[in-house]
Protein backbone atom coordinates (compact mmCIF):
# COMPACT_ATOMS: atom_id res chain seq x y z
CA UNK A 1 0.00 0.00 0.00
CA UNK A 2 1.17 3.36 -0.95
CA UNK A 3 1.79 6.12 1.72
CA UNK A 4 -1.61 7.91 0.22
CA UNK A 5 -3.78 4.73 0.65
CA UNK A 6 -2.83 4.30 3.83
CA UNK A 7 -3.45 7.96 4.67
CA UNK A 8 -7.09 7.36 3.20
CA UNK A 9 -7.66 4.72 5.50
CA UNK A 10 -6.45 6.00 8.38
CA UNK A 11 -8.81 8.75 7.89
CA UNK A 12 -11.79 6.95 7.26
CA UNK A 13 -10.69 4.66 10.41
CA UNK A 14 -10.84 7.90 11.85
CA UNK A 15 -14.10 8.97 10.48
CA UNK A 16 -15.55 5.19 12.13
CA UNK A 17 -14.18 5.80 14.93
CA UNK A 18 -15.87 9.65 15.48
CA UNK A 19 -18.93 8.19 14.12
CA UNK A 20 -18.90 4.99 16.67
CA UNK A 21 -18.41 7.58 19.28
CA UNK A 22 -20.87 9.69 18.51
CA UNK A 23 -23.69 6.82 18.31
CA UNK A 24 -22.34 5.88 21.76
CA UNK A 25 -22.74 9.07 23.58
CA UNK A 26 -25.98 9.16 26.49
CA UNK A 27 -27.83 12.20 26.71
CA UNK A 28 -29.26 12.67 29.80
CA UNK A 29 -31.57 14.63 31.17
CA UNK A 30 -33.19 14.94 34.60
CA UNK A 31 -36.19 16.01 35.91
CA UNK A 32 -37.10 16.37 39.73
CA UNK A 33 -39.42 14.08 41.52
CA UNK A 34 -40.94 15.34 44.72
CA UNK A 35 -43.06 13.65 47.18
CA UNK A 36 -44.01 15.86 50.59
CA UNK A 37 -44.97 13.02 53.28
CA UNK A 38 -48.28 14.32 54.93
CA UNK A 39 -49.59 13.60 58.28
CA UNK A 40 -52.17 11.10 58.12
CA UNK A 41 -55.80 12.66 59.14
CA UNK A 42 -56.96 11.34 62.23
CA UNK A 43 -60.75 12.51 63.25
CA UNK A 44 -61.93 11.49 66.40
CA UNK A 45 -65.03 11.85 68.40
CA UNK A 46 -65.46 15.07 70.96
CA UNK A 47 -68.64 14.62 72.27
CA UNK A 48 -71.92 13.71 71.46
CA UNK A 49 -74.90 15.88 70.26
CA UNK A 50 -77.02 15.55 73.06
CA UNK A 51 -80.65 17.08 72.89
CA UNK A 52 -81.42 16.14 76.67
CA UNK A 53 -85.00 15.58 77.48
CA UNK A 54 -87.63 16.70 74.94
CA UNK A 55 -91.59 16.82 75.20
CA UNK A 56 -93.84 15.84 73.02
CA UNK A 57 -95.24 18.11 70.06
CA UNK A 58 -92.00 20.66 71.28
CA UNK A 59 -89.15 21.26 68.81
CA UNK A 60 -86.10 21.82 70.37
CA UNK A 61 -82.46 22.93 68.78
CA UNK A 62 -79.49 22.32 69.57
CA UNK A 63 -76.88 25.40 68.43
CA UNK A 64 -72.99 24.85 67.12
CA UNK A 65 -72.28 26.88 70.11
CA UNK A 66 -74.20 25.37 72.63
CA UNK A 67 -72.10 22.87 75.43
CA UNK A 68 -74.03 19.89 74.03
CA UNK A 69 -73.17 20.12 70.53
CA UNK A 70 -71.62 17.16 68.93
CA UNK A 71 -67.92 17.93 68.29
CA UNK A 72 -65.03 15.85 66.22
CA UNK A 73 -61.58 16.72 66.73
CA UNK A 74 -59.22 16.09 63.67
CA UNK A 75 -55.45 16.19 63.11
CA UNK A 76 -53.48 16.23 60.29
CA UNK A 77 -50.56 17.86 58.05
CA UNK A 78 -50.71 21.25 59.30
CA UNK A 79 -51.28 24.27 57.52
CA UNK A 80 -53.05 21.78 55.22
CA UNK A 81 -56.38 22.32 53.32
CA UNK A 82 -58.83 19.58 54.26
CA UNK A 83 -62.27 19.04 53.06
CA UNK A 84 -65.21 18.07 55.25
CA UNK A 85 -68.19 15.53 54.42
CA UNK A 86 -70.91 15.02 57.01
CA UNK A 87 -73.45 11.97 56.84
CA UNK A 88 -76.64 13.30 58.71
CA UNK A 89 -79.59 11.04 59.73
CA UNK A 90 -82.83 11.91 59.11
CA UNK A 91 -84.16 10.45 62.35
CA UNK A 92 -83.52 9.46 66.04
CA UNK A 93 -84.82 5.74 66.39
CA UNK A 94 -86.21 4.66 69.75
CA UNK A 95 -86.90 0.53 68.75
CA UNK A 96 -89.19 0.74 66.24
CA UNK A 97 -90.06 4.39 67.47
CA UNK A 98 -88.77 7.84 65.07
CA UNK A 99 -88.11 11.10 65.89
CA UNK A 100 -87.13 13.57 63.25
CA UNK A 101 -84.08 15.14 62.99
CA UNK A 102 -83.50 18.24 60.71
CA UNK A 103 -82.00 21.96 60.59
CA UNK A 104 -78.43 20.58 60.87
CA UNK A 105 -76.01 23.38 61.55
CA UNK A 106 -72.29 23.08 61.03
CA UNK A 107 -69.10 25.44 62.41
CA UNK A 108 -65.02 24.66 62.35
CA UNK A 109 -62.61 26.41 64.18
CA UNK A 110 -58.42 25.41 64.26
CA UNK A 111 -58.58 26.20 68.16
CA UNK A 112 -61.51 23.96 70.56
CA UNK A 113 -63.59 27.56 70.87
CA UNK A 114 -67.04 26.78 69.48
CA UNK A 115 -68.42 30.38 70.35
CA UNK A 116 -65.51 32.04 67.58
CA UNK A 117 -66.27 29.10 65.38
CA UNK A 118 -66.63 29.74 61.38
CA UNK A 119 -70.47 28.52 60.40
CA UNK A 120 -70.10 26.08 57.26
CA UNK A 121 -72.98 24.61 54.91
CA UNK A 122 -73.43 21.02 56.13
CA UNK A 123 -73.14 19.81 52.27
CA UNK A 124 -70.25 20.24 52.76
CA UNK A 125 -66.93 22.76 53.23
CA UNK A 126 -63.12 22.99 52.68
CA UNK A 127 -60.54 24.74 55.28
CA UNK A 128 -57.16 24.56 56.37
CA UNK A 129 -55.59 22.77 59.52
CA UNK A 130 -54.34 25.33 61.97
CA UNK A 131 -50.24 25.98 61.83
CA UNK A 132 -50.27 22.71 63.82
CA UNK A 133 -52.56 20.72 62.30
CA UNK A 134 -55.80 20.75 64.67
CA UNK A 135 -59.32 21.37 63.59
CA UNK A 136 -62.35 21.38 65.51
CA UNK A 137 -65.89 20.72 63.89
CA UNK A 138 -69.20 21.35 65.41
CA UNK A 139 -72.30 20.31 64.42
CA UNK A 140 -76.14 21.15 65.68
CA UNK A 141 -79.64 20.36 65.27
CA UNK A 142 -83.04 20.31 65.26
CA UNK A 143 -85.47 17.53 66.75
CA UNK A 144 -89.11 17.85 66.00
CA UNK A 145 -90.91 15.05 68.33
CA UNK A 146 -94.84 14.62 67.27
CA UNK A 147 -97.18 16.09 70.24
CA UNK A 148 -97.86 11.96 70.52
CA UNK A 149 -94.44 10.74 70.41
CA UNK A 150 -93.26 8.06 72.75
CA UNK A 151 -91.33 8.17 75.83
CA UNK A 152 -87.94 6.82 75.01
CA UNK A 153 -84.32 7.34 74.29
CA UNK A 154 -83.45 8.15 70.97
CA UNK A 155 -80.42 8.16 69.09
CA UNK A 156 -78.93 8.09 65.43
CA UNK A 157 -75.53 8.23 64.02
CA UNK A 158 -73.80 11.54 62.78
CA UNK A 159 -70.35 10.90 60.63
CA UNK A 160 -67.51 13.70 59.78
CA UNK A 161 -65.17 12.48 56.76
CA UNK A 162 -62.42 14.65 56.18
CA UNK A 163 -60.13 14.31 53.51
CA UNK A 164 -56.94 16.25 51.66
CA UNK B 1 -33.92 9.63 29.31
CA UNK B 2 -34.34 6.15 28.19
CA UNK B 3 -37.71 4.32 28.48
CA UNK B 4 -36.63 2.61 31.18
CA UNK B 5 -36.04 5.18 33.18
CA UNK B 6 -39.42 7.55 32.01
CA UNK B 7 -41.38 3.89 33.26
CA UNK B 8 -40.18 3.92 36.31
CA UNK B 9 -40.58 7.51 37.65
CA UNK B 10 -43.76 7.54 35.95
CA UNK B 11 -44.66 4.13 38.35
CA UNK B 12 -43.53 6.14 40.97
CA UNK B 13 -45.84 9.28 40.53
CA UNK B 14 -48.71 6.88 39.67
CA UNK B 15 -47.71 5.09 43.02
CA UNK B 16 -48.01 8.22 44.86
CA UNK B 17 -51.42 9.28 42.96
CA UNK B 18 -52.86 5.67 44.18
CA UNK B 19 -52.82 6.08 47.99
CA UNK B 20 -55.42 8.12 49.32
CA UNK B 21 -55.76 6.14 52.24
CA UNK B 22 -54.08 8.08 54.76
CA UNK B 23 -55.79 11.43 53.29
CA UNK B 24 -59.10 10.65 54.12
CA UNK B 25 -60.51 9.30 58.03
CA UNK B 26 -63.40 9.27 59.66
CA UNK B 27 -65.29 9.54 62.82
CA UNK B 28 -68.98 8.91 64.06
CA UNK B 29 -70.55 10.83 66.91
CA UNK B 30 -74.22 10.04 68.31
CA UNK B 31 -77.25 12.88 68.47
CA UNK B 32 -79.42 11.53 71.00
CA UNK B 33 -82.22 12.52 72.89
CA UNK B 34 -84.81 11.58 75.79
CA UNK B 35 -88.50 12.47 75.26
CA UNK B 36 -90.29 12.82 78.34
CA UNK B 37 -94.35 12.24 78.63
CA UNK B 38 -94.30 11.65 82.49
CA UNK B 39 -93.97 14.15 85.62
CA UNK B 40 -92.24 13.08 88.94
CA UNK B 41 -93.11 12.73 92.28
CA UNK B 42 -90.47 13.38 95.12
CA UNK B 43 -90.76 11.72 98.51
CA UNK B 44 -88.55 12.66 101.63
CA UNK B 45 -87.01 8.99 103.03
CA UNK B 46 -84.90 10.78 105.86
CA UNK B 47 -84.10 13.65 108.21
CA UNK B 48 -81.15 15.59 108.03
CA UNK B 49 -80.54 14.57 112.01
CA UNK B 50 -77.01 16.34 113.35
CA UNK B 51 -78.35 14.46 117.56
CA UNK B 52 -76.73 16.25 119.75
CA UNK B 53 -74.21 18.76 119.53
CA UNK B 54 -71.80 20.02 121.90
CA UNK B 55 -71.04 23.73 122.76
CA UNK B 56 -68.85 25.49 120.67
CA UNK B 57 -67.79 22.40 118.70
CA UNK B 58 -68.69 21.97 114.96
CA UNK B 59 -70.64 19.04 114.17
CA UNK B 60 -70.80 17.46 110.38
CA UNK B 61 -73.32 15.11 109.02
CA UNK B 62 -71.39 13.77 105.47
CA UNK B 63 -74.07 12.63 102.67
CA UNK B 64 -73.06 8.87 102.71
CA UNK B 65 -74.25 8.67 106.42
CA UNK B 66 -77.45 7.42 107.49
CA UNK B 67 -78.08 10.57 109.29
CA UNK B 68 -78.33 12.61 106.31
CA UNK B 69 -81.16 13.84 105.06
CA UNK B 70 -82.93 11.90 101.77
CA UNK B 71 -85.29 12.37 99.02
CA UNK B 72 -86.69 9.54 96.53
CA UNK B 73 -87.68 10.61 93.03
CA UNK B 74 -89.76 8.82 90.66
CA UNK B 75 -90.93 10.06 86.89
CA UNK B 76 -89.51 9.96 83.21
CA UNK B 77 -87.33 6.83 82.63
CA UNK B 78 -83.42 7.91 81.94
CA UNK B 79 -85.14 11.67 81.83
CA UNK B 80 -82.21 13.91 83.23
CA UNK B 81 -83.20 16.52 85.74
CA UNK B 82 -82.03 19.71 87.08
CA UNK B 83 -81.54 19.77 90.77
CA UNK B 84 -81.22 23.00 92.95
CA UNK B 85 -81.61 23.44 96.67
CA UNK B 86 -82.85 26.47 99.11
CA UNK B 87 -80.62 26.32 102.11
CA UNK B 88 -80.31 27.28 105.34
CA UNK B 89 -77.84 29.53 107.06
CA UNK B 90 -78.97 28.71 110.05
CA UNK B 91 -81.45 26.64 112.49
CA UNK B 92 -83.24 27.91 114.93
CA UNK B 93 -84.18 26.92 118.32
CA UNK B 94 -87.99 25.65 118.41
CA UNK B 95 -87.95 25.31 122.57
CA UNK B 96 -87.49 27.25 125.45
CA UNK B 97 -85.29 29.59 123.82
CA UNK B 98 -86.74 30.93 120.62
CA UNK B 99 -85.09 32.77 118.56
CA UNK B 100 -81.53 31.48 119.43
CA UNK B 101 -79.94 30.02 116.49
CA UNK B 102 -77.27 27.73 115.35
CA UNK B 103 -75.13 28.44 111.91
CA UNK B 104 -75.64 25.42 109.67
CA UNK B 105 -72.97 25.06 106.24
CA UNK B 106 -72.80 23.23 103.17
CA UNK B 107 -69.69 22.62 101.56
CA UNK B 108 -69.24 21.61 97.39
CA UNK B 109 -69.59 17.89 98.88
CA UNK B 110 -72.21 17.76 100.93
CA UNK B 111 -74.66 16.56 98.53
CA UNK B 112 -75.03 13.50 96.20
CA UNK B 113 -77.47 11.77 93.55
CA UNK B 114 -77.47 8.47 92.27
CA UNK B 115 -79.59 6.98 89.46
CA UNK B 116 -81.60 3.85 90.35
CA UNK B 117 -79.98 2.71 93.35
CA UNK B 118 -80.77 3.26 96.96
CA UNK B 119 -77.48 3.54 98.46
CA UNK B 120 -75.00 6.47 98.33
CA UNK B 121 -72.09 4.20 97.79
CA UNK B 122 -71.29 4.94 94.18
CA UNK B 123 -73.37 7.86 94.15
CA UNK B 124 -72.20 10.85 92.31
CA UNK B 125 -71.36 14.20 94.66
CA UNK B 126 -72.69 17.51 93.92
CA UNK B 127 -72.64 21.37 95.74
CA UNK B 128 -75.57 21.86 97.31
CA UNK B 129 -75.21 25.40 96.40
CA UNK B 130 -74.49 25.42 93.07
CA UNK B 131 -76.80 22.25 91.66
CA UNK B 132 -76.12 19.75 89.32
CA UNK B 133 -78.24 17.48 86.74
CA UNK B 134 -79.37 14.54 87.67
CA UNK B 135 -80.92 11.48 85.90
CA UNK B 136 -83.54 9.10 86.49
CA UNK B 137 -83.00 5.20 86.07
CA UNK B 138 -83.89 2.86 83.30
CA UNK B 139 -87.47 1.83 82.76
CA UNK B 140 -87.01 -0.79 85.92
CA UNK B 141 -86.23 1.46 87.80
CA UNK B 142 -86.98 5.43 86.94
CA UNK B 143 -85.95 6.70 90.82
CA UNK B 144 -82.90 8.65 91.57
CA UNK B 145 -82.21 9.33 95.08
CA UNK B 146 -80.73 12.41 96.39
CA UNK B 147 -78.61 13.24 99.84
CA UNK B 148 -77.60 16.19 101.50
CA UNK B 149 -75.09 16.41 104.72
CA UNK B 150 -73.66 19.74 105.88
CA UNK B 151 -72.09 21.36 108.85
CA UNK B 152 -73.55 22.96 112.69
CA UNK B 153 -71.12 25.34 114.70
CA UNK B 154 -73.30 25.26 117.61
CA UNK B 155 -71.23 28.43 119.50
CA UNK B 156 -69.88 28.50 122.46
CA UNK B 157 -72.78 29.85 124.46
CA UNK B 158 -75.40 28.57 122.20
CA UNK B 159 -78.68 27.51 124.39
CA UNK B 160 -79.92 24.20 125.00
CA UNK B 161 -82.93 22.63 122.72
CA UNK B 162 -83.77 21.93 119.39
CA UNK B 163 -82.76 23.57 116.53
CA UNK B 164 -84.65 23.23 112.65
CA UNK B 165 -84.43 24.55 109.83
CA UNK B 166 -85.57 23.83 106.16
CA UNK B 167 -83.73 22.39 103.14
CA UNK B 168 -86.04 22.80 99.81
CA UNK B 169 -84.97 20.45 96.88
CA UNK B 170 -86.55 21.52 93.45
CA UNK B 171 -86.38 19.58 90.69
CA UNK B 172 -87.05 20.29 87.23
CA UNK B 173 -86.36 18.55 83.30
Amino acid sequence: MNTASKLTLAALALTVLATAAAQAQVNNANITATATVQQPINVSTGQSLNFGNVFPGVAKTIATTDATAGRWDVTGQASTLVNLSLTLPINLQSGLNLLPIANFTGSYNTANNAAAATPFPVAGASTSLSGTGALFVWVGGQVNPASNQPAGVYTASVTLTVTY
Amino acid sequence: MTPRRLGIVLGVLAAAGTHPAAGQNAATISADAVVVTVGMTIATLSQLNFGSVPKGVATAVAPNQAAAGEWQVTGNANAFVNISFTLPTQLTNIQAQPGSTMPIAFSATSALWRRATNSPAGATTFNPSVGTVGRLGPPANPNMYIWIGGTVTPAAAAKPGIYQGTIIVSLSY
